[in-house]
C-alpha cells in the first residue's frame, strides 16, 4: 500500500502543470514566429545578395573573392535553414503535444529543441576554434614575413 | 491498479518521463554553455568599448556621421549606445542562462515551480530575440527600399 502511494506520488510529481504548459505554449508560439522571421530575413538576404551581384558582378566579385563569397553565403544559408527547420519542428511538435495531450509529439518537440541548442553550441565551438586557428595562422605568417 | 491510473494520467496529462527529462537537461546544458560564451563576448565588447576607442574610430569611424565620431562630441553617445546594446545582450543571455541553470535542476528535483520559472525565462528569451530579429529585418527592408528609391 505504501509502495503504491509512493509510485502514485512519483507519477503526480512528474506531471506537467498548467503553468508550465502555458509557458511551453508561449515558447512554441515565439519559436515559430522566430523561425518564420528568420526565413523571411534569409529570403531578403538572398534577394539583396543576388541584386548586388548583378549590379557589381564585373568589379568587386571576381575570381577567388567570388568563390569565397559564394561558399560563405551558401554555408551561412544552409546553417540558417537547418537551425530554423529545427526550431519549426520543435515548435509544431510541442504545440501538437500540448493540444492533443500527446506524449510522443511532446517528447519529439523537446528533443528537437535540445538538438537546436546543441547544434547552436557546436556551431559556436567550431566558430571559436576557427577564429583561434586564423588568429594563430595570422601571427605565424606575420612573424615569418 | 497503479498501471490503470498511470494510463489514465498519460491519456489526459503530459508527463516529464525519462526521455523528456533527458531532453530538457540536454537543452539546459547547451543553453548554459551558449549563454556563458555570450557573456564572455559581451565582456570582451565592454573592454573594447572602454579601452579601445581608437580601434573603433578606425574600424567604424567612416560609417558614422561627423558628430558621432570619437574626435567629435559624439564619443559619449557612441559609447552609451554600445553599453545599451551590450546591456540588452547580457539580459537576453541571462535569461538563457537562467533556463540552463534552473531547468535541469527542476527536472532532477521534480520541482514544478522551478520548471515553470525556467520555462518562463526561455519564453522571454525567445520573445526578445524575435522582436530584435523583426526590428533588424525591418531596418534591412527600409535600407533596401531607400537604395531602390
Amino acid at each position: 500500500m505504501q509502495t503504491e502511494d509512493l509510485l502514485q506520488q512519483d507519477v503526480f510529481d512528474t506531471t506537467i502543470t498548467e503553468e508550465s504548459s502555458n509557458q511551453l505554449a508561449g515558447i512554441s508560439l515565439w519559436m515559430q514566429i522566430n523561425a518564420i522571421t528568420a526565413f523571411v530575413a534569409l529570403a531578403v538576404t538572398i534577394v539583396s545578395t543576388i541584386s548586388l551581384y548583378m549590379r557589381y558582378s564585373s568589379s568587386i566579385f571576381s575570381g577567388s573573392a567570388l568563390g569565397g563569397g559564394v561558399l560563405r553565403f551558401l554555408l551561412s544559408t544552409a546553417v540558417t535553414v537547418v537551425m530554423n527547420i529545427l526550431l519549426l519542428q520543435a515548435s509544431s511538435n510541442i504545440k501538437k503535444g500540448l493540444a492533443a495531450q500527446d506524449q510522443q509529439h511532446f517528447n519529439l518537440g523537446m528533443q528537437k529543441m535540445a538538438i537546436y541548442f546543441k547544434t547552436m553550441g557546436i556551431l559556436i565551438i567550431v566558430g571559436l576554434s576557427l577564429m583561434i586557428l586564423f588568429f594563430f595562422l595570422a601571427m605565424v605568417f606575420s612573424a615569418f614575413r | 491498479m497503479y498501471h490503470q491510473e498511470t494510463d489514465q494520467l498519460t491519456d489526459t496529462n503530459l508527463q516529464i518521463d525519462s526521455d523528456t527529462s533527458t531532453h530538457i537537461s540536454g537543452a539546459g546544458k547547451w543553453a548554459k554553455f551558449i549563454a556563458i560564451v555570450a557573456f564572455c563576448a559581451c565582456g570582451l565588447g565592454l573592454l573594447i568599448a572602454l579601452f579601445g576607442a581608437a580601434f573603433f574610430e578606425r574600424a567604424f569611424g567612416q560609417f558614422l556621421p561627423a558628430a558621432f565620431r570619437f574626435s567629435g562630441a559624439g564619443t559619449g553617445v557612441f559609447i552609451l549606445l554600445l553599453f545599451i546594446v551590450i546591456g540588452v545582450m547580457v539580459y537576453i543571455y541571462y535569461l538563457l542562462y537562467n533556463f540552463g541553470q534552473k531547468a535541469p535542476a527542476a527536472v532532477e528535483q521534480g520541482d514544478h515551480n522551478l520548471l515553470a520559472k525556467s520555462l518562463q525565462s526561455l519564453k522571454i528569451y525567445f520573445i526578445i530575440s524575435t522582436v530584435l530579429a523583426m526590428l533588424s529585418l525591418l531596418l534591412t527592408l527600409m535600407t533596401m527600399a531607400n537604395t531602390i528609391i
